[in-house]
Order: structure tokens, then sequence, then C-alpha cells
């Protein structure tokens, strides 16, 4: 692929997208917009309005006595923010190699500030409501934490047809619950 | 039996020689008595004839005395002057001598008469002794007549001479008669004489020849001693050594003594022994030998074989070698032409020298030039970290740019309905960003990819620079080892040089062995003809040798 049709192959994804703006503008009540983090191999989407911003990774200052997903508490905008290490609250083990290169999520939850750590924020998804498989209540998957599923968004189902697999949606106060007061 | 052959025979001849001995001094003495006998008649003949001779002309003279003194009387008495001589005397003395020799002869006859050596010579010996007697008596009568005259003659008495004369003469006359009697009687003695010595030699001869028969009769008796003592054992000696001729040695003689016979018996009896082993050893040596003529015709007949395949064998040779010359002069071709080649080899290997020189230079220029492309690649690879350094920036920048596409499609999100627009601005830049982030991930593995090969170009231009190294020390060895191989191409070619002279020699040599071969092909048809001679003879051989066969079963052992 010579520079050329390089340059070609992204003027016509350029394009299509400004082609598609109108469609989005039309069909935009009945879709809901996810933030796609990775974790592991795994892919969770969680609500886009949950969230105040994407923080890079930076050292956390260890609390002694915490809970095994509280990775830490960092300094942010003059604020302490606690980081919850989000493989851990949901059951898995703590991967150590993620830990540089990972994103933190600031929740823009009421009470005290709380910053999800997840190995990275992949891409912004739009999913049409009916294309949400809304999970059980009592989840086949009890060792996952099943219950901070709230969804399943399969793969082929984002509006604009962006490439990408399919994503759990997390529940994000049933998450949340252990850890806040 | 015990005296020895030689003993006996010179005892016979001994006995023999003692019968001659005596025999010789018995007819020695015969005859010296003869002579003896014959010398005592003769000297006694002759003694007495002389003493009658002596008287006889003593009796003459005393005459003619007689007549000179009558006769110078007469003379005288015619008055003639006569010389007065001295008759008388000398007429006694002659008287005398007369006197004594009668004297003699009469004792010497009763002598020799006793001492007659027969009775015929004692009787005439007797018979002249008594004539001289009778003439003794006569001559005195004669002297006293005589000796009267003479004493008148000397007293000049004419007369008395005249008449005394007569009888002076009558008795002369007689006495000179009584002599010759005497000497008769003389006569018949020495006639008496010689018969004696012829019955003395008559006696002895007859006593010599009978002792001659007494000896040859003793001689044929020791003779016949020593025929019965040597020549008896001598023919059964005779008979044993015939019947060994015939070949029978199984007997032995008994002729066992200390004598010469049984000195010989034993000695034949060690020689029939020592014959028997020859025999025996004869007998089977002349198996062997026969045996051994066969053999020898065998391998006569063997070697004929084999002298034919000698010949074969030479003429297959012959052609061989006639084979050889010309492969031999195809070698000295071949090997001309490979010193030609050789020469080309040389000349190539030389023309190979310079290339490899040359090689070796261009070897050295493609090392310093693999080093300098190595210094350039290095320079290159710091300038493809400086790229890295440059994408790393990218990189960060881009991620940067992601959260902020997502930050500020979040707080899009957040204005609601009016950050609409916003958002998809920020979803144009998110796209952006991760288009520079694929980019940049496709940039750094185009540079991981750049940079391995320039790790591996490194490493290739040292490998090549290494190979182009030991490519020099290669060449170089291949310079030394094209210089060797000059070296042997020119020592090849001075082999095949002498290869070509060694060539031509055993040509020559070639064509002696060829000549050789000539000679040894006579050879061996002279070889071939002689070992038919050979075989014929050892054909005769066998024969012989079964002749000899036949001839030693003859002996029996």
């Amino acid at each position: 692929m010579n520079e050329t049709e390089l340059y070609r192959v992204l003027l016509d994804e350029r394009s299509m997208a400004l082609a598609a703006r109108g469609q989005a503008g039309r069909d935009v009540a009945a879709q809901r917009d996810y933030l796609v983090c990775a974790l592991g191999n795994e892919r969770y989407g969680i609500a886009l309005g949950a969230i105040a911003t994407v923080l890079p990774q930076r050292l956390c200052t260890v609390v002694p006595g915490a809970p095994a997903a509280l990775r830490g508490i960092i300094s942010h905008a003059g604020i302490i923010v606690s980081v919850i290490d989000l493989g851990v609250a949901l059951g898995g083990g703590r991967d150590s190699a993620t830990g540089q290169s990972g994103h933190l999520l600031r929740l823009r939850a009421e009470g005290p500030p709380v910053a999800l750590a997840v190995d990275r924020v992949i891409r912004l998804a739009s999913i049409e409501a009916d294309a949400i498989t809304v999970a059980p209540t009592a989840g086949p998957h009890p060792g996952l934490g099943a219950e901070a599923v709230s969804g399943y968004a399969p793969a082929g189902s984002e509006r604009d047809g962006a490439a990408g697999g399919g994503f759990a949606i997390l529940d994000l106060p049933r998450l949340l619950r252990p850890y806040l007061p | 039996m015990s005296i020895s052959i030689a003993n006996r025979i010179l005892l016979g001849f001994a006995a023999v020689t003692a019968v001659l001995i005596a025999l010789g001094l018995y007819a020695s003495g015969q005859i010296s008595t003869v002579r003896e006998t014959m010398d005592r008649i003769v000297s006694r003949d002759l003694m007495v004839l002389r003493q009658l001779d002596d008287l006889g002309n003593n009796l003459r003279d005393l005459g003619l005395d007689r007549r000179n003194a009558v006769i110078s009387v007469l003379m005288r008495e015619r008055s003639r002057t006569v010389a007065d001589e001295q008759f008388y005397a000398s007429w006694n003395r002659k008287a005398d001598g007369i006197d004594s020799l009668l004297a003699d002869l009469v004792r010497e006859s009763a002598a020799f008469r006793q001492a007659a050596i027969s009775d015929e010579r004692a009787a005439s010996w007797e018979r002249l002794n008594g004539v001289l007697k009778e003439a003794v008596e006569n001559y005195r009568t004669l002297r006293s007549a005589s000796d009267a005259q003479m004493k008148a003659v000397l007293a000049k008495d004419f007369d008395r001479v005249e008449s005394t004369n007569d009888e002076a003469t009558r008795l002369f006359e007689v006495a000179v008669a009584k002599i010759g009697r005497a000497r008769s009687a003389l006569d018949e003695s020495i006639t008496a004489g010689q018969q004696g010595v012829t019955d003395t030699y008559e006696r002895s001869r007859f006593s010599i020849l009978m002792t001659l028969a007494g000896a040859v009769l003793l001689s044929l008796l020791v003779t016949w001693a020593i025929s019965r003592a040597v020549v008896r054992p001598i023919e059964t000696v005779v008979a044993f050594v015939e019947r060994i001729g015939t070949g029978d040695l199984t007997g032995r003689t008994a002729l066992t003594g200390k004598d010469e016979i049984g000195r010989l018996g034993i000695t034949l009896n060690g020689m029939v022994g020592g014959l028997a082993e020859l025999a025996r050893t004869n007998r089977s040596a002349t198996a062997d030998l026969n045996a051994a003529a066969a053999e020898i015709r065998a391998s006569a007949q063997e070697q004929a074989a084999s002298v034919e395949e000698q010949f074969a064998a030479v003429q297959e040779t012959a052609a061989t070698v006639d084979e050889i010359t010309h492969s031999g002069a195809q070698i000295s071709k071949r090997a001309t032409d490979v010193i030609a080649s050789a020469q080309a080899s040389a000349q190539t290997a030389r023309q190979g020298l310079r290339a490899a020189s040359d090689t070796a230079k261009a070897m050295e220029l493609i090392r310093e030039q693999g080093e300098a492309v190595a210094g350039n690649i290095v320079a290159l690879s710091e300038k493809t970290q400086a790229i890295g350094e440059i994408i790393t920036t990218v990189n960060d920048i881009s991620e940067r740019t992601h959260l902020l596409s997502l930050n500020a499609a979040i707080e899009a999100a957040a204005a609601g309905e009016s950050g609409r627009s916003f958002a998809i601005v920020a979803a144009e830049m998110k796209l952006l960003a991760d288009q520079a982030k694929a980019a940049t991930v496709q940039v750094r593995s185009i540079l991981s990819e750049i940079q391995r090969g320039i790790n591996s170009s490194v490493m290739l231009t040292e490998e090549a620079v290494k190979r182009a190294a030991t490519g020099k020390t290669r060449t170089d060895a291949t310079v030394r080892t094209i210089e060797e191989m000059a070296a042997r191409v020119d020592e090849g070619v001075q082999t095949f040089q002498q290869i070509v002279a060694s060539t031509n020699q055993q040509q020559l040599g070639i064509e002696q062995v060829m000549g050789a071969l000539q000679n040894i092909r006579q050879a061996s048809q002279q070889t071939a003809a002689g070992t038919r001679e050979v075989e014929m003879a050892s054909a005769n051989l066998t024969e012989l040798a079964q002749g000899l066969m036949a001839l030693a079963e003859r002996y029996r052992i």
C-alpha cells in the first residue's frame, strides 16, 4: 500500500463518516453512548454520561487497610480521587503488567470522587437500545460478578457500523456499591 | 698245522736247498778227490819219469865219460898229445849221482806201492820196484867194471882198458835196457793210474747221480707236502669264492685258523658279510634307483609338458612384450602430450596465480568496502534510532490526542444537544489520533524491520568482511596452492620427461628383452629336445634299473 493509496483510503473513510452525519442526527433518540474499555481480553462498556474525564495512568498512593479493589488514591485537579481497579472489582485478578499504560476513568457520580482503572479506553460506541441484550438478574456466571453487568451489546450493533467486537455493559452504581459508603 | 704256509714253504725250500748243498759239497769233494788222485798220479809218475830220464841221461853221460877216457887213452896210445883231464873224478861224481838217483827211485817206488790207490797200481809199482832193484844190481856190476877200466885209464894201462872195454860196454847196454824196462813198467803204472782215476770218476758220478735222485725225490716230497698244506685249503677257498661268484652269499667258510688260509677264510667271511650287506644295500638302492628312474621319467615327461607350456608362455610373453613395446611407444607419445599439457597447465597456473593475486587484492578491497558499508550502516542505524525517538514522540502525541478526543467526546456528551457537533469533531480527532497511532505502529514496525534489516545487514556485512578476510586468506592459500601446483606441474613435467627418457630406455630394454626372449625360445626348443633325450635316457635308465634289479635278485642273501 503506497502513500497515495493510503491517502485515498483515508479520504474515503472521512467522506463516508461525513456522509453519515445526517443519519446520526435523525436516529439520535434511539441510541445510547458507551465508552468501551479494555480489560485484558474483555471489553466493557460504560455509559458515557457517568464519566467526567479520561486520565492517563499515573502512580497511585496506596492506602493501607483498603479493600483489594482499591488500588490507591491520586490527586487530580486538587481533589483526592480513589482509584478502583475495575478488574479486581469484577472479581478477576490484578494484572500488574497493565499498571503503567492504563487509563483512569474519572466518574461523574455523586459522593466521594472515584476513578476506575482500566487497561485502555478504546473508543466511543453508540449502540441502538434495541440491540442491547438485557442480562438476567441472576447471571449464569457467578464467578464473573454477573450482577454488575446489565446487558450485552453484540458485535455489529453499533450505529455507525464501525469495526469492533461486542462488549458487556456495566451497571456502575451496582458495581460501586460495595465501595461507597 | 700251526706252522704257517710261508714257514712250510720256507722249510721245504730249506730242506731241498740243504740237500742240494750237501750234493754240491759231496760232488765237489768227489771232484777234488779225482783231481787229487790225478795230481798225485801225475806228479808221482811224472817225477818218477823225470828221475828215470835223468837216470838215463846220467847213465849216457857216464858212458860218454868212459868213452872219452878210453878215446883219450887210445889217442895217447897213438902218441897224440891229449889234454890231461880228470875223467875219473867226473865219472865218479856222476856215478855217485846215479847211485843216489837209483836209491831214491827204489825208495819212492816202494813208498808209492804202499800208498797206491789200486791194486793194479800197487802191482805196477811192485814191478817197477823189482825192475829198479835189478837195475841197481846191474849198475853195481857196471860200476865196478867201469871203475876198473877208469882206474886202468888213469894208470894208462892200455891193454887192460882194451880187455875190460867189451864187458863194460855189455854191462852198459844191459843197464840201458833195464832203464828201458823200468820206463815201460812206469808206463804200465801210468796206465793203471789212469784206470784208477777213471774208476774214481765213475764212482763219484754214480754217487752224485744217486744223491741227485734223492734230492729230486725229497723235492717232490716237499712239493707234495706244500701242495697238501696249501693247495687244498686254497681249492676250498676257490670253491667258496666260485660259490660267491655264482651269487650265493649265504655260506661261510669253515677255514678259521691262525695261518694265512685261516686269516683268508676269516677275511672272506667278513668280505661275504660285507658283500651280503652290499647286495642288500645294492638291492634296496637298485629298487630306489628303479623308483627314481621312474620318477625321473615322469619328471622328464612333466618337464617336457612344462617346456611346452614354457614355450607357449615365451610366445605369449613375446606377444605381450610386443604389445608393451607398442604401449611404451604410446606411453612415450602420451607422456609427450602430457608434458605439453602440463606445460600448458603450468602456463595456466601462472595465469591462475596472477588471477588469484588479483582476487586477493579484490578481496582486500571488498573487505575495506564492507567495513565502510558497515560504518555507513551503523550511522544509518543511529539515524533510525533518532527516527524511533521521533516516532515515540509522535506516538505519545497521538496517545494524548486520543485521550483528548475521548475527553472532548465526554464533554460534548455532557454538554448535551449543544455539544453534539463538538462530539463529531472529537470523534474525528479520535479517528485522526487512532490513524496517527496506527501509522506510528506501522512506522514502528517498519522501523523495527529496518533495524532488524540493519542489524542483519551489519551482521551480514561483518560476515562479508570476515568472509572477505577468509577469502583473502583462502586466496593466499590458493596462491600458495597454485604455486605449489605450478611447482608440482613443473616436477610433473620433469617427471614425465624422465618418464619419456625411461620409456625410451625401456624400449631399448624391451628390444633386448625381445632378443633374450628369442634366445629363450631357442633355448626352450633345445630344452624340449634335451627333455626328449632325457626322457629316452630315463626310459633306458628304467630298463637298466630293472636289469640291475634282476642282477640284484641273483644274489641270495
